[in-house]
């Protein structure tokens, strides 16, 4: 293993970091100093922060000051991950620095539900008694009812002058800070290695080793030639749709705060699910505003690839049966939960309504919600009927394109596996037949083929391994198996305990740390970190 | 820029991988698969499977805006059929990679023009001339060779016996297609001056002369100036590459006796169709006691040009070891040539790197194609192309004097393809190939000239 090599290159990461980190700065520097809010101060962890990263970026550096340059497979394996966890550490200062959380498990939590997109949130307010005291948290769902947890809220809340209590939850977090969450989703929604390929200097074939370890799905297509302009022309293209967002959310809600908008784009684009209110989307309770979220939460789940084939005007490269496989399902899931929620009431969190536009909205919603693995929410639909969670639960694993900011097994590899299976099939009884699997144009080697077979077992023998070790760890096992499929697909929402009107502040620490790993097992599509675990990938001889 | 190549063989890759690390964007089409994923891991390119032949990918290729299209498969049909297809489609250059020498020759039909060639390059044509003049510069004569192969340059010494001190040199009776670039001067104060001469100038003994033309005529020049003629009998050449075919081919032209040793019976088939007077001897090269049989001890030189490196350090090794003299290595990996040299093997640059430093000077649209440096550092023969708008174009060379450099001589014009010496009435024209043999500190003025 070449440690100087990697030691350089995070370095050089590092200080890019720092300067990504610069933005909530400034942000707070205008909060703190420019606003007259009584939102908690932000600005002295952000610099603390940044100082911070700076000083572990020249250690880094340090170590890799003899380093000649050559990056080959096993090191750019062990980057991407290393990446992923130094930098869920350090974006997870601010929470624990601003006192948002005071734990640092929380706070690392919360950062890394962040950068891979999960959008799990520990922040719950703070209960207290008559006497002022901070009083444990009860939490029952009504389907099981003989299972209690007791814990206490993340979020101390914001006082008037009287000492009563005027903000509570997300409401009580500090501005930047919840701007600082849904930024993290950005830059993870596309991959932060990649949007550092850009800046990086030239890793060679190693960087492009790197981009195909965090960019999604089976088959990898470049956009452009080379590496570094692919993944320049990428954030180009996720940077516009970002601000196209924005534009679209102020024109249709004109009562929405930019900082809202902002916010909100950044989370829903990179598919991640983070919302600046305790009721999410449905905070708005504004149509518009939920069908342009909706909108851009399929955007964020389509291939990125076809976009630029719609730059080039090429539109009929976009009619690829996986594109075919993944708008047909979006339309079977909305159709199925329509259908089993209509006479049901909806729960809407802000109001109650039934009509047929509304029980379409909710149903369309929190269909799309959970296969594009954004995880928004406008209702508890976990008091919706049976068949309507078991349909979300399913559509989690579904999940979207390849090549996309979303998680979950992705469509792509259900076309693979449908086709192998096909093809298996059609063997049995006429053994002579020569085919080849191809999607569209595209052949799909063996290789390639046995990947996705691979993958698929892995997913669901990791996502049976994880219900166990929540339930070993005292968790219902309706809540468990929410929590499995909500971490490994990086949906952010799951059921019973853990459902829309809770958060995941009731987790033991243990069960939070697990969570953590099993989000970036998720993003990075487990093998990355699976094979970390083969021993012959430590060994330098033999 | 964006460089469309085609062919990902070892030829292909290599071109690829030097394109790719000059920051520029490949695309790589093969119609081999495995090769294509193998590729594709190594370097950063992207890839195309597909036949050359296929023009609708060609055609959707175009939306990159590519600025070349290379052709480098192994077949010299396939290259020129597609550079063909991509020129008319819209192509804005076309490199096609030959390997037959016939298509450089434009006697009858100007295969640049019927094929939509722009620039042909015949790697291995290249490299069999760099091993050619390996075999004779130690002897103290130096050889380079121009535009394929073409046009030879010999440096020799006028020796004491030479009379004609006094006859100018239009007057020498000199073969028509030779011209003397330069004179190098040792005078009686011991200094040396570089002549570059023009007609009226002469040659004294002890003359270090340079001496351009046609391979054929400079067969002659030892001759014609009272010299020995070249001391080399026997040439043992490994593996029948191409090269190794070209390099027999320009062996036989000067009567020195080949004998290649290939392993493949049907490829030592073939060498025969093409080498009349060779001895091709189908056995294993590497086998030691073959090579003692064959007296390779006694030959002049033992060459090892396969088209891998190993081979050819280990064939050229055996060879050393059974006595023979001078042994020649072919490689592509430049960071092989200090060690060979130590273990006294001669490097010489295969036609993977001759071709992707050929390339890399055309893409750099480079003028100067290549500089030799003559006696020393003392003059520089340049090859260089002419733009299009150059002051010279149309003029006569004999009414060139006076607006060109003094110390400047154009010895070799090439025309598509059509080499002429430097004669003067002829004429230069835009995109020509002109060698021009001058002192070093015009070259800076050269670049503005042409």
């Amino acid at each position: 293993m070449h440690y100087r090599e990697l030691s350089r290159i995070i370095g050089n990461y590092l200080f890019y970091f720092s300067i990504v980190l610069c933005i909530p700065l400034i942000l707070s520097i205008y909060f703190d100093f420019f606003n007259s809010s009584n939102y908690p101060k932000s600005s002295l962890e952000f610099l603390e922060t940044i100082g911070l990263c700076i000083v572990i970026a020249m250690v880094f550096k340090f170590f890799g000051r003899n380093a000649k340059g050559v990056l080959f497979r096993r090191e750019s394996i062990l980057l991407v991950v290393i990446v992923w966890f130094i930098s869920s550490i350090i974006a997870a200062f601010p929470f624990y620095l601003t006192k948002t959380l005071e734990r640092p498990v929380d706070a690392y939590f919360e950062a890394m539900s962040g950068l891979t997109t999960t959008g799990a949130s520990v922040m719950y307010p703070k209960k207290f008694n008559n006497q002022g005291e901070e009083i444990p948290i009860l939490v029952s769902s009504i389907h099981v009812p003989d299972k209690t947890y007791s814990f206490y809220g993340t979020i101390t809340p914001i006082r008037g002058p009287d000492n009563k209590i005027i903000k509570e939850g997300l409401e009580a977090v500090s501005r930047p800070v919840l701007f600082w969450r849904s930024l993290l989703q950005w830059l993870g929604g596309m991959g932060i290695v990649v949007i550092f390929l850009t800046v990086l200097p030239a890793l060679g074939v190693g960087g492009k080793f790197l981009y195909q370890m965090e960019i999604t799905g089976p088959v990898k297509e470049s956009i452009s030639p080379r590496i570094k302009e692919t993944a320049s022309l990428l954030w180009k293209l996720y940077l516009g749709l970002t601000i196209f967002e924005i534009i679209l959310l102020k024109i249709v809600n004109t009562k929405m705060p930019i900082y809202d908008a902002v916010c909100l784009a950044l989370s829903n684009i990179s598919t991640g699910g983070f919302s600046i209110n305790s009721q999410s989307v449905g905070f708005y309770n504004h149509a518009p505003t939920e069908w342009v979220v909706l909108i851009f939460m399929i955007l964020g789940s389509i291939n990125f690839g076809l976009y630029f084939h719609i730059i080039r005007l090429k539109f009929y490269r976009i009619y690829s049966p996986e594109f075919l496989l993944f708008t047909s399902s979006i339309v079977i899931g909305i159709l199925l939960i329509a259908f089993f929620l209509s006479g049901n009431p909806i729960y809407f969190f802000t109001k109650d309504a039934s009509s047929a536009h509304d029980l379409v909205r909710a149903a369309a919603f929190q269909s799309i919600s959970a296969q594009t693995s954004t995880g928004f929410t406008t209702a508890n639909y976990d008091l919706w009927p049976f068949p309507t969670q078991m349909f979300m639960l399913i559509l989690m694993y579904l999940g979207g394109m390849a090549g996309a900011t979303c998680g979950g097994i992705k469509t792509t590899r259900f076309y693979i596996l449908y086709k192998i299976i096909i093809n298996k099939l059609e063997q049995i009884f006429r053994p002579d037949r020569v085919q080849k699997l191809k999607i569209s144009k595209l052949e799909v080697d063996d290789s390639t083929g046995i990947t996705a077979i691979a993958f698929f077992a892995v997913a669901i023998l990791i996502g049976v391994f994880a219900t166990i070790v929540y339930t070993l760890n005292n968790v219902d096992p309706e809540t468990s198996l929410g929590l499995s499929s909500c971490m490994l697909n990086n949906t952010g929402i799951a059921f019973r305990a853990a459902g829309p009107t809770n958060s995941f502040a009731f987790l033991s620490d243990f069960s939070k740390l697990v969570s953590c790993f099993w989000m970036v097992m998720g993003r990075l599509e487990f093998f990355a970190i699976l094979l970390l675990f083969l021993p012959v990938f430590w060994r330098t001889s033999s | 820029m964006n460089i469309v190549i085609l062919g990902a063989g070892a030829l292909g890759a290599f071109v690829a991988s030097t394109l790719s690390k000059e920051e520029h964007n490949v695309i790589l089409i093969d119609q081999d698969a495995k090769t294509l994923s193998r590729v594709s891991r190594e370097l950063d390119v992207a890839t195309v499977n597909s036949t050359g032949s296929n023009w609708r990918i060609l055609d959707d290729l175009l939306e990159n805006k590519p600025d070349y299209f290379i052709a480098l498969t192994g077949c010299d049909e396939t290259n020129l059929v597609t550079c063909n297809m991509a020129k008319n489609l819209g192509f804005p250059n076309t490199i096609c990679r030959i390997k037959e020498v016939g298509y450089l020759l434009r006697e009858r039909l100007d295969f640049g023009r019927l094929f939509f060639v722009d620039y042909f390059i015949a790697p291995e044509i290249i490299a069999a001339n760099d091993i050619f003049k390996l075999l004779l510069t130690p002897k103290g004569e130096s050889i380079e060779s121009f535009a394929h192969g073409a046009i030879q340059m010999r440096t020799i010494k006028l020796p004491k016996s030479w009379e004609k001190t006094n006859v100018p040199i239009h007057s020498l009776g000199l073969p028509e297609e030779m011209i003397i670039g330069a004179i190098r001067r040792e005078k009686e104060d011991k200094t040396t001056e570089i002549i570059f001469p023009h007609g009226e100038d002469r040659l004294m003994f002890g003359d270090e002369i340079t001496v351009f033309g046609d391979p054929n005529t400079m067969r002659n020049v030892p001759e014609y100036f009272g010299l020995a003629p070249l001391y080399l009998d026997s040439v043992v050449i490994a593996g029948g590459s191409t090269i190794a075919l070209h390099l027999a081919k320009i062996l036989e032209s000067q009567d020195i006796a080949v004998k290649i040793i290939e392993k493949d019976e049907n490829r030592c088939k073939r060498l025969a169709d093409n080498l009349t007077k060779s001895i091709i001897l189908n056995h294993d090269a590497s086998e030691y006691s073959f090579l003692l049989s064959e007296n390779i001890q006694e030959s002049d030189v033992f060459i090892s040009c396969t088209r891998y490196d190993e081979t050819n350090i280990f064939l050229t090794s055996l060879g050393k070891k059974t006595g023979c003299k001078k042994v020649i290595s072919a490689i592509s990996n430049i960071n092989l040539k200090d060690t060979l040299e130590k273990i006294d093997i001669i490097p010489s640059i295969s036609e993977k790197l001759n071709i992707s430093n050929r390339i890399l000077s055309l893409i750099h649209k480079e003028k100067v194609l290549s500089v030799t440096s003559l006696f020393g550092e003392e003059a520089r023969v340049i090859e260089m192309k002419v733009s299009e708008d150059s002051k010279f174009i149309g003029i006569p060379l004999k009414d060139l004097s006076g607006k060109i450099p003094k110390e400047l001589i154009i010895a070799v014009i090439e025309n598509k393809g059509k080499v002429m010496i430097g004669k003067g009435d002829r004429v230069i024209s835009p995109n020509d190939t002109v060698i021009i043999v001058s002192s070093p500190k015009n070259i800076k003025e050269l670049q503005n000239i042409f």
